[in-house]
């Protein structure tokens, strides 16, 4: 069993710090991404393999949240904090290659209203993630952060130029990235008033650090590259500026951020400075390639706890995770047939009637969703319980849970949606909304683009504002 | 007029290919307005063949597989379909026939004239491939793939494939991280240094720093110059190395001497001069003719398709000479990399893909319901496969072995897992087999039996599926959207109907039929093995039946009728696998150019008894991988 009370003690550190009396929110009509001193929206993102079994999931009745159903009923104790939504669906079709998994992973994220392959390679349109990053870039060190299994053909998030961004699995990749050379803090957000925000005050330029230096010499390489090269390769050239640049701008905002920090005399942002990974002899990946239930638990807390502790610290401020693949067996949480893998399982359990299917995969499969709302609870749990100026890091987040497919036969009609989180005052959680069959997904994501400061007219295939979310 | 008639009958009499001077838009464009386009053009598509995009000769001239694709359903009456409202007459069927045929050499000869290169597009390394460079360019036996979790270049299709190998702010981060951290393990000798991290830091700090600031700055220069020119697989041009000398003289006054060259050679190694392979353009601006490669760019493609890592110093000493290019040092060079160990990346990284059992471990039959399955099993199962064409390599042998031998690399476990007896030990070693041991060629293989299969049972669509597409070069196309499972009802206690029967609803489904018919027989010839490889003689109390028969009419009753299919459409096979290996190499959608390539290719190895080395040679040495061309043109229609 793995260890994991050092990273939970010192996130638990993190959180216990007070927070000024006075920041206590008074919380008004201001747009979400205002920057007003108040702890910050965030937009969190789980998305998990399999679609879901929709009766288990779906709330009979419009309204207030009654009883739940079985998939959702781990959470209960979170009710007051859901927004479920149903009637969504994804509409866009795929072309030019591909299969039914690929299609439905290049629609999840972006709502396009047309995923295309190019010879080999998927192309699809901005994802929610990135294009909520887009809008929050300049105010944290990383515009964004896309955690969890490597999913093979499943990409949900893709960039602006249509391409697909990796998602990192390895927890200690994580943890250095996030936290290497620097101590974590939770920011008081009175400090970020006065000083206005990290990044937007300079402070006295750093002797140029290594990383600098490497930088200064690499994009000297790559501009005199491009001069040799023809137009089709410059582009990849382009591409490899872009990914300087990124680098570059996450130093320089540490070390904006080190500064703000430094220069923060009302000494009451919160340091942990014994933060620090489990040891694991086995190796990560043995997590999420492994077959073991109870080592894939461990993972996903692992993961949603770093990427709390991204959001906690203010490193970002979008945070997108997958879990789950269908390769995966169940054996242990899967009660009432001996197959135990998922695929398979999602293949048997849906047909079309649904009456075709198999009854016993049908069950299995909603085993499987249901233990997924078990540590989905946990994720809320943690993030009820951290206190950001008198409200909680869940109250300011949209917490988008959800499938990258419907069901388990790669249905795109009336996906498992739910919203959990206040986000910042704009959400009317404990609440199921159900929305005209078919209603978009992307009409959703606009509302949360609006939210995140995007102010985008339309996005993917959407047809307009969802509403009804507050 | 009058003199038309007596033409038309002269060329009749004469049994002259009237048809061959078909004309496109008069005489087949008809014909295929009338019998296909209703299926297959536009969104309907019809198994992916849209016949309606071409509205010339030229256009057909330009993919050519897809026109081949035509002829064979033509010839083997398989289209158009019975329900086809409008029959095609024998006499026109002929005319289409001779008229693809004619055009498909005609465009052929003409590829094989000019000397198109074909796109070159830029390379980054992949991930085996840095993990291999960065390995032998600083001697440290470190992963550094693993080290910073670098993702994995492609999850379908080759890994050297230029359209994925793309580069995210995150995988920019990851090479960063990973240079720091190579850079570090760079040793210098003390007492508890190996000799062989002596060796690497030696190699690197190749030049005495002195003591005093301008010694250390001329060592610096030697130094940085070295490992520049073994970086970036070329000789660093001026400016490149005024950049590094720069970064080295800035920091050099506030720090000790090795901390400051390290800094330098951590810019090295996250430049685009070693992550991107870089083939700079020259020449005429829009031009058809490739020109040749430079030595040191066909240097480092010879050795990324051979070795999957940076040349090595006999490879780079000839490209400075400017030698490489001579046919007879380039030959004798692919010998003497052919035979080096590190050939074995053939193996892993084209081999491996092409039979699709680099997903091994991701195969569907668990332990659970076949215990015999264990990881120790699969990997022996891997290895096997891996052996096999790696001692294809060692012995120049032939690839039709591929499609049947009287030997394979088996250990204990796996012996006895395949039945064979008096093999111990959990070495591979090579095993001489009895054709009533139902083995030998990959279609005995573990590794794709159970990459085929489903959880718990065989899949013969799976399987036929795998031998049309992997060794046929025909896959069929995906199932269309939307369509129903077959109604499988496994473990729900309805009426018991073998899975023959179940899987019979294939055929009688018009929507599934096309397909099916062709690949479902193929796949139960190999209904034999089970889920996982195993030879059995039945499937839960039922006894097997492995009989199908091909569209063509051709019965096949079991694995070895299927290794006689496969043998007479060896040529087929061959044209595949040349097609692939060259798709691996070139990293590129083939054009029409490519086409060439490949038959003038095959013909050869079926000259020469299909030797390993003829097929690497002959890609080695064709015109698309000894010459480039500038990238400004538009790139040929991709398929």
């Amino acid at each position: 069993m793995l260890n994991r009370r050092h990273l939970l003690k010192a996130a638990g550190a993190l959180v216990a710090l007070p927070f000024l009396e006075s920041l206590k929110p008074a919380w008004g009509a201001e747009p979400a991404d205002k920057d007003d001193g108040r702890p910050p929206l965030r937009q969190f993102i789980i998305t998990i393999a399999g679609g879901t079994v929709v009766e288990s999931w779906k709330p009979d009745k419009d309204g207030p949240l009654q009883k739940l159903p079985s998939i959702l009923r781990p959470l209960d104790a979170h009710k007051s904090e859901l927004l479920v939504i149903s009637g969504l669906s994804q509409l866009g079709k795929q072309s030019g290659g591909g299969n039914a998994h690929t299609h439905c992973a290049g629609l999840h994220l972006t709502g396009a209203k047309e995923f295309v392959w190019e010879g080999k390679v998927p192309k699809s349109s901005i994802s929610l993630d990135q294009a909520a990053a887009a809008a929050q870039a300049g105010e944290t060190i990383l515009p964004s952060l896309e955690l969890g299994q490597p999913n093979g053909e499943q990409t949900y998030s893709w960039s602006a130029g249509g391409t697909t961004v990796p998602y990192e699995g390895d927890p200690k990749q994580v943890f250095d990235r996030l936290f290497k050379g620097r101590t974590p803090t939770v920011p008081t957000w009175a400090r970020d008033k006065k000083t206005k925000n990290t990044g937007t005050t300079k402070p006295k330029t750093p002797a140029a650090s290594d990383e600098r230096l490497v930088i200064d010499l690499v994009l000297e390489d790559a501009k005199a590259l491009q001069k040799r090269l023809g137009k089709a390769d410059q582009q990849r050239v382009g591409e490899f500026l872009e990914a300087v640049h990124s680098l570059e701008s996450r130093i320089v905002k540490m070390d904006n951020r080190a500064a703000a920090e430094a220069n923060d005399k009302s000494g009451s942002s919160s340091k942990g400075s014994d933060l620090a990974l489990p040891k694991d002899d086995k190796g990560w990946k043995q997590r999420w390639n492994g077959q073991d239930v109870e080592m894939r638990a461990d993972y996903i807390e692992l993961m949603t706890t770093l990427g709390i502790l991204a959001m906690q610290t203010d490193t970002t401020r979008v945070v997108t995770m997958s879990f789950g693949d269908d390769g995966e067996l169940w054996d242990g949480v899967v009660t009432v047939t001996n197959e135990f893998h998922h695929h398979t399982l999602e293949h048997q359990a849906n047909a079309n009637p649904v009456s075709k299917a198999d009854p016993l995969s049908r069950e299995a499969c909603r085993q499987i969703h249901e233990w997924y709302s078990v540590q989905f609870a946990k994720v809320l749990s943690k993030m009820r319980a951290i206190d950001e100026a008198g409200t909680s890091l869940l109250d300011n987040t949209m917490l988008l849970y959800t499938s990258y497919m419907a069901d388990g036969g790669h249905g795109t009609h009336d996906y498992p949606v739910l919203i959990a989180g206040r986000g910042k005052g704009t959400i009317k959680p404990g609440r199921h909304v159900a929305a005209p069959m078919d209603t978009p997904v992307a009409n959703l994501y606009l509302e949360m683009l609006d939210r995140m400061g995007d102010r985008r007219e339309s996005f993917g295939g959407s047809t307009g504002r969802l509403g009804q979310l507050i | 007029m009058p003199h038309l008639p007596r033409v038309l009958l002269l060329l009749l009499v004469a049994g002259l290919p009237l048809v061959g001077a078909a004309d496109f838009a008069k005489d087949i464009k008809p014909l295929l307005t009338t019998h296909c386009t209703e299926c297959h053009t536009d969104k309907k598509a019809k198994g992916g063949v849209d016949l309606g995009m071409f509205s010339d000769e030229s256009a057909v001239r330009r993919d050519l597989p897809t026109w081949r694709k035509v002829a064979e359903q033509l010839t083997n009456r398989e289209m158009p379909t019975d329900k086809a409202k409008v029959p095609l007459k024998d006499s026109d069927r002929a005319l289409l026939l001779t008229w693809i045929d004619g055009t498909l050499k005609s465009a052929l000869a003409e590829a094989a004239k000019v000397k198109d290169p074909g796109p070159a597009p830029l390379r980054r390394l992949t991930r085996t491939q840095y993990r291999n460079t960065i390995r032998d360019l600083l001697g440290v036996e470190l992963d550094a793939a693993e080290l910073v979790n670098l993702p994995s270049d492609s999850e379908r299709g080759y890994d050297t494939y230029a359209g994925t190998l793309t580069l995210s702010p995150l995988l920019f981060e990851k090479y960063h991280a990973a240079a720091t951290q190579v850079v570090a393990a760079l040793r210098a000798p003390s007492s508890d240094a190996t000799p062989a991290q002596t060796k690497a830091w030696a190699a690197v700090f190749c030049a005495n720093p002195g003591t005093t600031p301008a010694t250390q700055k001329s060592a610096a220069r030697t130094i940085l110059t070295t490992f520049a020119r073994r970086a970036y697989r070329r000789p660093p041009a001026p400016d490149e190395l005024a950049r590094l000398f720069k970064l080295y003289d800035t920091v050099a006054g506030s720090r000790p001497f090795e901390d400051a060259i390290r800094l330098s050679l951590t810019a090295t190694l996250v430049s685009p001069n070693f992550l991107l392979r870089v083939e700079a353009d020259r020449g005429t601006r829009g031009a058809k003719e490739g020109y040749p490669l430079t030595s040191h760019e066909l240097a480092t493609r010879l050795s990324y398709l051979l070795w999957s890592t940076m040349p090595d110093q006999e490879l780079a000493d000839l490209a400075d000479k400017g030698t490489l290019n001579q046919p007879a040092v380039l030959n004798a060079q692919i010998k003497r990399m052919l035979a080096d160990q590190r050939a074995r990346a053939l193996s892993d990284g084209f081999f491996a893909t092409w039979l699709q059992i680099n997903h091994l471990d991701r195969a569907r039959p668990t332990e659970q319901q076949f215990p015999a399955f264990t990881a120790k099993l699969r990997q022996a199962m891997y290895e096997e496969a891996m052996r096999f064409v790696d001692e294809l390599r060692v012995s120049d042998g032939s690839l039709l072995d591929l499609l049947k031998s009287d030997y394979t690399f088996i250990n204990e476990d796996l012996a006895k897992h395949y039945g064979i007896v008096g093999v111990s030990g959990p070495e591979l070693r090579k095993v001489a087999l009895k054709p009533e041991q139902q083995r030998g060629g990959v279609l005995g293989m573990g590794a794709v039996l159970a990459i085929t299969s489903h959880t718990f049972r065989t899949s013969p669509t799976l399987r036929g599926k795998w031998v049309m597409e992997v060794l046929l070069g025909t896959p069929p196309p995906p199932p269309p959207a939307d369509v129903k499972p077959i109604d499988e009802a496994a473990g729900s206690g309805k009426a018991a109907k073998s899975f023959r029967e179940q899987l019979e609803q294939h055929v009688t489904d018009p929507t599934c039929a096309g397909c099916h018919k062709k690949m479902d027989p193929l796949g139960f010839a190999l209904d034999s093995y089970d889920a996982v490889g195993a030879w059995r003689s039945g499937s839960g109390d039922r006894p097997l039946d492995t009989s199908g028969t091909l569209p063509n009419g051709t019965k096949v009753t079991g694995v070895a009728d299927l290794r006689a299919v496969l043998w007479q459409e060896r040529a087929k096979f061959t044209n595949t696998l040349v097609e692939q290996f060259l798709l691996y190499a070139l990293g590129r959608d083939l054009i029409t150019a490519d086409q060439a390539v490949i038959a003038e290719l095959v013909t050869k190895l079926e000259a020469d008894n299909h030797r390993f080395s003829t097929l690497i040679a002959g890609v080695a040495t064709s015109t698309p991988f000894m010459l480039r061309k500038n990238a400004d043109l538009p790139e040929a229609k991709r398929k």
